[in-house]
């Protein structure tokens, strides 16, 4: 198990062992919802991801941000959706295990859902699952090509609120991509099983409906 | 004549167009394979390069690259291609236009036709000549007053082959193996040399004769890396 997998667990698991201790049948009475009730809240992110296991994408740099909308169906979860945008450059000039891709531009769209956890007024956790299609964009030398593939995302975010609005957090996210390139079977895992560490930080944008 | 002006228009245009090396999306190929020298020893260091072309031949510019790799120690090569449906696709070894090209060894193109192929070729076994340098001298050295023609046929250092048993007509110009060069010297004119690389331990075919109505006399000749030069005097 390498460190970056150990990592992953770690950030995953470290906080949910804490919400499983507590069953708090009512949202927390720090959480901004007694009198204004929590409604939406946007997320824009910044993450760098890291190839968990022996895929493609591990030739490549990964940096990229996210556009995130949750809504509050209950105080404690939420469903939303994201846009996420990663880019990769080609390590050094190597192209013996990729072909002449010089880099990926990789699309995410997907739906999740989440389970949001205050702790205090200022710290909470958001865990969340999710699906959605990734669509990455390769750039060969004389020209770029298009291949899709579906998604499942498995998230932890730490989050810390300034006050009722704004919010910083960082996040750990686990994303498993299964793509669809024809492949002798050598290859098939290689180009086709991607699973990607992505490590981030972001702000949260929390708004409230003043009339319940 | 407004039509014929049309129809020239448009050829110059789409002479003009540059063509691209279109990238089969969703697909990976792997080439592997191994290639050994005229003693079954594996050779190091050898590029092994996927490219491809608007006609058949390969050129390997840049923008044309789809893959590449070169020998380890055991002679054996193992890369990931991309693929094309536009142009012609091949796999060369030890091209001349790539940077570490040596010169030492001959250029063998696996090439295959437009359209589709499949996802995996192993190219096992491959021999790769050694190259020298022949040099052929001739010299008038009886000032006699005739013109000679000659020609001589030897082995080429870069060959073509085809990537699939039938993908293409192996008798065409583009898989000779030999090359043959042609000139005369005129009357007054006392030497000529020409220097050309060929296979190494090979053997050239010297052609000559005196007259255009005349039949050609035939040598021929062992080319060794300690002879490589072969004179006819007259």
């Amino acid at each position: 198990m390498n460190s970056t997998f150990k990592l992953f667990l770690f950030a995953i698991l470290f906080p949910l062992s804490l919400t499983a201790q507590d069953s708090i049948p009512e949202p927390h009475p720090n959480q901004y919802v007694a009198t204004d009730p929590e409604t939406v809240f946007f997320v824009g992110e910044f993450f760098r991801g890291y190839s968990v296991n022996n895929s493609s994408w591990e030739n490549y740099s990964q940096l990229g941000f996210g556009l995130d909308f949750n809504w509050f169906v209950l105080p404690f979860l939420t469903i939303g959706g994201e846009y996420s945008l990663m880019g990769g450059n080609l390590k050094g000039e190597d192209i013996n295990n990729t072909g002449a891709v010089k880099g990926i531009t990789s699309h995410y769209l997907g739906l999740h859902l989440g389970y949001y956890h205050a702790f205090n007024k200022e710290w909470n956790l958001h865990t969340l699952a999710g699906f959605g299609e990734v669509n990455n964009v390769n750039r060969a030398p004389d020209s770029r090509f298009a291949e899709d593939g579906n998604s499942l995302i498995l998230r932890s975010e730490i989050g810390y609120r300034f006050d009722k609005t704004a919010a910083i957090f960082i996040k750990a996210t686990l994303r498993w991509d299964r793509m669809d390139i024809d492949t002798p079977p050598t290859l098939d895992d290689y180009f086709n099983k991607q699973s990607l560490l992505l490590l981030g930080f972001g702000v949260r944008l929390h708004l409230q409906n003043p009339n319940g | 004549m407004k039509k014929a002006l049309l129809l020239l228009i448009f050829i110059v245009f789409t002479g003009c167009v540059q063509h691209n090396v279109g990238v089969v999306g969703s697909k990976r190929m792997l080439i592997s394979g191994n290639i050994l020298n005229a003693e079954n020893t594996p050779i190091e260091n050898i590029s092994v390069i996927a490219s491809g072309a608007e006609y058949d031949r390969l050129w390997a510019r840049p923008a044309q690259m789809l893959g590449e790799s070169s020998t380890d120690a055991s002679g054996e090569f193992f890369f990931v291609s991309l693929d094309t449906d536009n142009s012609f696709y091949g796999v060369s070894i030890n091209h001349p236009n790539h940077q570490d090209y040596r010169e030492e060894f001959s250029t063998i193109h696996y090439l295959d036709s437009i359209g589709s192929r499949e996802n995996s070729f192993e190219l096992t076994n491959i021999q790769l000549p050694k190259t020298q340098r022949f040099e052929l001298k001739i010299e008038n050295t009886t000032a006699r007053e005739d013109t000679l023609f000659y020609r001589f046929t030897y082995p080429a250092t870069e060959v073509y082959q085809g990537l699939n048993s039938n993908s293409f007509d192996e008798n065409s110009f583009r898989f000779q193996t030999e090359t043959e060069y042609w000139n005369r010297l005129l009357p007054g004119e006392d030497e000529i040399t020409i220097v050309t690389p060929t296979l190494a331990n090979s053997s050239i075919q010297f052609k000559y004769k005196f007259s255009a109505e005349a039949v050609y006399d035939t040598i021929n000749v062992e080319i060794t890396p300690e002879n490589p030069v072969y004179e006819f005097n007259f």
